[in-house]
């Protein structure tokens, strides 16, 4: 396999004789027909891995840019409180921006990794920090945005109507900030249960690297 | 680079050094589906990254790079499987024709997969016979490095095969 000169000459002879022996197939590499079925089927599940990333990526912008949209299209139908969801349309175009910043900044960040293993594993390891860190501290950067302009909202409708706060309006306030909250929980629980123990794992092969 | 010399690359490669995925999958792999899903994944990387091969290193080297590099931060994901549709076809087949070496293959994997995971991915290289220098490229050690935990590696391995065999 190797015609260079080599500093490594395995002891045991029997050894790497049977190494060197060993047949190793993949069941459909053997013609060039099915090799290039292979590297279609490979191609076909890139472009989909592709798709998923795009999707996901998608998924946590529209979310942002709909309450964009949707505060910014208050703030010109409604004569009272303007200012305040102009603020409000602001904050939540804001999350859109951090968000999008961020990821560029950890895109940049992954590319002065090299591609030996040491690279590698600081790249998967500065990638898990980055998703623990956003997963972690979601309710500062997505939450409370988004749960101040439910509030201005609320304060613009409850000002606007002739008939003041009703006690409906509070049960519904109550059920949103419930429902921010147990996400908010449960973002902090897949920062701890996924990507921590990944931090761990990176950590622990780097030193093994460094030993 | 265009898609056809992409894929005439990527075809080459596999044709000529799938022994290198199949012997890394099968180091970091228990069951028979992990070590298929394990080859579906550094496939998958190593055709993400034909575009960052610029030909300053052997197309061996980059592989071992991908390969060790996949399998080392790889872990197995309960949660999703890999195209289903790709799983009849990416069967690695662990049968050899000489019983006797694969009795012998499987015990020899067993005991690899006990070394930690760098001093593992050393032995693989090793037992294929690259040079220090080689090493030493793909994982950033220095050679001396290697050549110490290489010779503790080899000194554990050798440890169990005996303990084994008593």
């Amino acid at each position: 396999m190797n015609d260079q000169p080599s500093n490594n000459d395995f002891p045991d002879k029997e050894l790497a004789d049977l190494w060197k022996r060993q047949e190793t197939p993949m069941a459909n590499t053997a013609n060039p027909l099915e090799l290039a079925q292979l590297t279609t089927e490979i191609k076909a599940h890139h472009r989909k891995e592709q798709v998923r990333l795009l999707w996901l990526n998608i998924r946590e912008i529209a979310a942002t840019v709909l309450a964009t949209a949707f505060f910014a299209y208050l703030a010109v139908v409604e004569d009272a409180g303007r200012t305040l969801l102009i603020f409000a349309s602001l904050m939540c175009a804001g999350i859109g921006v951090f968000l999008g910043v961020t990821s560029l900044r950890q895109r940049t960040l992954e590319q002065q990794f090299d591609e030996t293993l040491r690279g590698s594993i600081e790249k998967s390891l500065s990638q898990a920090q980055h998703r623990f860190r956003m997963y972690r501290s979601s309710w500062l950067w997505y939450f409370t945005p988004l749960a101040v302009s439910m509030a201005i909202l609320f304060a613009v409708s409850i000002y606007n109507d002739p008939n003041g706060a009703k006690p409906s309006d509070a049960i519904v306030i109550v059920l949103i900030a419930v429902l921010l909250f147990a996400t908010y929980l449960f973002n902090r629980r897949i920062a701890f249960k996924k990507w921590k123990p990944e931090i761990d794992r990176f950590e622990a092969l780097l030193a093994d690297l460094d030993e | 680079m265009n898609e056809r010399k992409r894929e005439e690359l990527f075809t080459d490669w596999v044709a000529e050094h799938r022994g290198i995925i199949v012997k890394i999958a099968r180091s970091f792999t228990v069951t028979p589906s992990d070590t298929d899903d394990l080859i579906q994944e550094i496939l998958l990387r190593l055709w993400a990254s034909i575009d960052q091969y610029r030909g300053d290193a052997k197309p061996s080297t980059w592989i071992y790079r991908i390969a060790l590099n996949r399998a080392l931060t790889w872990q197995r994901d309960t949660g999703r499987r890999p195209a289903q549709a790709s799983d009849d076809k990416l069967q690695y087949v662990a049968a050899s024709s000489n019983v006797d070496d694969e009795y012998q293959l499987n015990r020899l994997y067993d005991q690899i997969r006990r070394l930690p995971k760098v001093d593992r991915s050393l032995m693989l290289l090793s037992l294929d016979g690259l040079s220090y220098a080689e090493m030493s490229a793909i994982t950033d050690l220095s050679e001396s490095n290697v050549g110490a935990r290489l010779s503790r590696a080899r000194n554990t391995l050798f440890a169990m095969i005996e303990e084994d065999n008593s």
